[in-house]
């Protein structure tokens, strides 16, 4: 038995961090988690896996005091614990980096991570502080400005400030809800890196993820939830992939259907010399070329941040185009304002649902009509029953769950919400479909069906997929266009190498992680 | 209990536990002034029962006000200028009203009520447009539209629209043909009550059932996702805010038309309806229909503190006391709510 410098004992006799008994916990008419019971080793990388839905974040939100459970125990380090707020469990050493980060935008990073720490004295000095978050940024790999504000950093920045945040308060549990799904690939490397390092110290991390290959990748042990129960927990040498994801969605997973449309010669979308600004004024797309033909699906491969953001949204006239032109058949749509294109055609799955996807306080049927609210009303007044019949259709096309159509969107799991907005968004057959991380926080089985559906929206108009998966990119599109500072610096087959894409994506100065 | 529920029940019960502090603190201050605590809210109950023209009177010029801030906080704006806007549309009604005097009521009226929509619309037009434009902070522009709405109101009864035979700033007696009839005893209230009642149901049915409802609470909620949509989002805010001054505007109709007969300019301009509507609409958290029964509760509390501070002197001030404390448990009450809602 080893003690920290806090006094926490980091391992109990029994060895586990956590035990979770008979954890039951239901929301309204949906049983979240039901009887979840299993235990989390002392020092492992756990991963907890499941559908959208199966209950892993309400677990975690309970573990960390943000939920009361309504029946069952929680162990920790072999005791008995009673976590009625995140305090208690800060103080138990438990953090948790949740999916949407609590950090005050205004404020700079050390401020972030000082402030609201339990217990800390009314001024602490501003060398002492930064000090112990270089020390602990060194550590952890986690380098990150002390100094710089929160609104000028990236996501992944962001996250490694939670994650800051959580070494702070001297966590050795730390809980990470699909921590992946917001980062580029690189992030994503230097996330592991992070875990590695968090681990080889002695910490405990639980994970969500729905992404196999990092299960594999980081984790020790896998726990897999279904249905609100924990129907497995095994270490990772027992299974295969394949055997994983039938645990996950119950059955076998089904294959992609194979017979896809050829693009033909009419060309949808054409931009042309496309030059836009940044927040700060700078350019950021510097004459941008790009052809999608009618029945394609056109991948944009890129590394974040080098003009995608900005080319979507002049595409949906949320940014002024300052030279250049954008076309639809042969119409022209440059400063078309964004009322106008939806009635063109052109639809867009954005890429941060939360902040321009939904409205969280809006009921499922109200999200599901978002931007077609016009078609659903006579005479100035929504039209309820249309409204609920084509809600009840999507829900069952899409399976969003729970199915109640008067369930609020932020009542939803993170993935049945995705679900919401990609059913809204395909429901009018889009000529032009702008689909950004269209999978974000999708389950195996569902990502498999957006898959299909983009698919399926291709060859009744065309799609142009933007993700920072270069798989997800290389598994569906007909054609791959690489974007680079702010222009398409060149174009691939399916069948080019995923070296050659790589090396376009940074410019072709050097080798793609 | 399910968490979903107790987390609605928390905010539905939130005016209710604000409402039981208040009457509680404002029950030890009468204490402390020696007085009889019971005596005093037996008083003020039943001095607004019996008399209950003016109590509706007093809820009437409430209503309107309170529904005009309760839509716009949909669209996330704070209207604090209903003030001004109801004065706004006094004033417009007063002008309308003695420049066709000669006009019959069936024909004056509505012109008399649309040329009142249009001034308030014009006073919440101004913030809005700024807000939707400029970014405008719309809580400082509304403030100031109130000043100059005052001004405007001083300067035209005091010069342009003065009664000549009057020593005091007001303006010439309303046609005949305008007045409503009273109903009810002592002051006595006046038809403008089921207006009221009328508008209160109109709103609740255009903000939960109408397309342009939905757009302005989709705006209230997240701009940016609004935006996404194709929602035009500068528009909705511009015509929320001209809404809102539109039934703001007809505030005062009952001072003019039922109590009055005339615009006073020293009685319009100390009017404070406009303020009290913010703390009806806070505590019917922004809900139409239930604005009715805060504005009505409101209004026992002013009419019968009246009776009161007659029969026992409580301090007419006593009702701003009792309002503040409401105000300030809903605005805790609403933080720790929005605290908790990570
Ligand atoms: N606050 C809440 N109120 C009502 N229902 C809720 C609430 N939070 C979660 N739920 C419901 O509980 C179930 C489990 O949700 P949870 O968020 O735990 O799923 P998840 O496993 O994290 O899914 P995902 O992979 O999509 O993020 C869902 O059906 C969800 O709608
Ligand atoms: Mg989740």
């Amino acid at each position: 038995m080893t003690v920290n410098d806090n006094g926490i004992t980091s391992t109990s006799i029994n060895g586990n961090a956590i035990e979770f008994q008979s954890i039951c916990k239901r929301f309204g008419s949906t049983l979240a988690n039901d009887k979840v019971s299993f235990a989390v080793k002392a020092g492992e990388v756990h991963a907890i896996v499941g559908e959208n839905g199966a209950g892993k974040t309400t677990l975690m939100r309970i573990l960390y005091g943000l939920h009361k459970p309504d029946s069952g125990t929680i162990y920790v380090r072999g005791k008995e614990a009673r976590i009625e707020s995140p305090k208690d469990a800060i103080a138990l050493g438990i953090g948790m980096v949740q999916q949407h980060f609590a950090l005050i935008k205004r404020f700079t990073v050390a401020e972030n991570i000082i402030l609201g720490q339990e217990g800390s004295k009314f001024y602490i000095s501003r060398e002492k502080g930064n000090k112990l978050i270089a020390e602990l940024s060194r550590s952890f790999d986690l380098s990150v400005d002390p100094e710089a504000r929160i609104e000028e950093l990236s996501v992944g920045e962001q996250q490694r400030v939670e994650l800051l945040k959580v070494l702070y308060r001297k966590a050795d549990i730390i809980i990470l809800d699909e921590p992946t799904a917001v980062l580029t690939p690189q992030e994503i490397e230097s996330l592991y890196a992070t875990i590695e390092r968090m681990k080889a110290s002695g910490k405990t991390i639980i994970f969500i993820t729905h992404k196999l290959k990092e299960v594999f990748r980081v984790a020790d042990t896998i726990t897999v939830m279904r249905g609100g129960r924990s129907i497995a927990t095994m270490s990772v040498a027992e299974v295969t992939p394949q055997e994983l994801s039938e645990l996950i969605i119950g059955k076998e997973l089904r294959v992609r259907g194979e017979q896809r449309v050829e693009p033909k010669n009419t060309e949808a979308l054409v931009v042309e010399n496309l030059v836009v600004l940044g927040e700060r004024g700078n350019e950021v797309l510097k004459g941008l070329n790009l052809v999608l033909k009618e029945n394609e699906l056109l991948g944009i491969a890129g590394v974040e941040g080098n003009g995608q953001t900005e080319l979507v949204e002049a595409l949906c006239g949320l940014r002024r185009a300052v030279n250049g032109r954008i076309m639809l058949f042969g119409h022209e749509l440059t400063g078309t304002p964004p009322w106008l294109l939806r009635s063109k055609g052109i639809a867009h799955i954005p890429e941060d649902r939360l902040s321009s996807g939904m409205i969280d306080e809006f009921t499922v049927y109200e999200n599901l009509i978002l931007g077609y609210q016009t078609e659903f009303s006579r005479a100035g007044l929504l039209q309820k029953n249309e409204i609920m019949n084509e809600t009840a259709k999507l829900m069952d096309e899409y399976d969003i769950r729970p199915r109640d159509l008067e369930v609020k969107m932020k009542n939803l799991s993170g993935g049945n919400q995705q679900k919401v907005v990609i059913a809204r968004e395909l429901r009018k057959n889009p000529k032009v479909l702008i689909a950004n991380q269209p999978t974000r926080g999708l389950d195996v089985g569902a990502a498999l069906f957006v898959h299909n559906k983009l698919l399926e929206a291709k060859s009744k108009g065309s799609v142009l997929l933007i993700s920072s998966d270069l798989d997800e990119i290389m598994e569906l599109s007909d054609r791959i266009a690489v974007i680079y500072e702010g222009r398409i610096v060149g174009e691939f087959d399916k069948k080019d190498k995923v070296e050659d894409i790589g090396s376009a994506m940074l410019g072709g100065k050097g080798e793609y992680a | 209990m399910p968490e979903l529920d107790r987390e609605e029940a928390k905010r539905a019960a939130a005016p209710i536990v604000s409402l039981a502090i208040a009457f509680i603190i404002g029950g030890i201050i009468v204490a402390l002034i020696g007085k009889n605590p019971l005596d005093a809210y037996i008083s003020i109950f039943r001095g607004a029962f019996e008399d209950w023209g003016f109590t509706l009177f007093w809820a009437t010029s409430l209503i309107f006000s309170a529904l005009a801030v309760a839509i716009a906080f949909h669209c996330g704006l704070f209207n604090i200028g209903a003030n001004g806007q109801l004065m706004m549309g006094a004033l417009a009604a007063t002008y309308f009203s003695l420049r066709f005097s000669g006009v019959p009521g069936a024909i004056l009226m509505p012109t008399v009520v649309f040329a009142a929509l249009c001034a308030g619309a014009f006073w919440g037009f101004i913030p809005g447009v700024l807000k939707a434009k400029r970014g405008t902070n719309e809580v400082v522009v509304t403030i100031m539209m109130n000043y100059i709405a005052i001004s405007a109101v001083s300067y035209a009864l005091t010069y342009p629209m003065k009664d000549p035979g009057s020593w005091i700033a007001q303006s010439a007696p309303l046609p005949e043909s305008l007045l409503f009839p009273r109903i009810g005893n002592t002051l006595g209230t006046d038809p403008m009550v089921f207006v009221a009642i009328l508008m209160a149901v109109l709103s609740y049915i255009f903000l939960w059932r109408s397309r342009m409802g939905y757009e302005l609470r989709a705006v209230g909620f997240n701009q940016l996702a609004s935006a996404h949509s194709g929602i035009r989002v500068n528009r909705i805010i511009t015509l929320t805010m001209c809404l809102s001054g539109a039934i703001a505007a007809l505030s005062y109709f009952n001072y003019l038309f039922a109590y009055q007969y005339r615009a006073i300019s020293d009685v319009l301009v100390g009017t404070n309806v406009g303020f009290d509507a913010i703390t009806a609409a806070l505590l019917a958290n922004n809900n139409p229909v239930m604005v009715l029964l805060s504005s009505l509760l409101l209004a026992i509390l002013y009419s019968g503190g009246l009776t009161a501070q007659f029969e026992l002197g409580v301090p007419s001030s006593f009702y701003l006391f009792l309002e503040g404390i409401i105000i300030f448990s809903m605005v805790v009450f609403s933080v720790i709510l929005g605290g908790k809602n990570d």
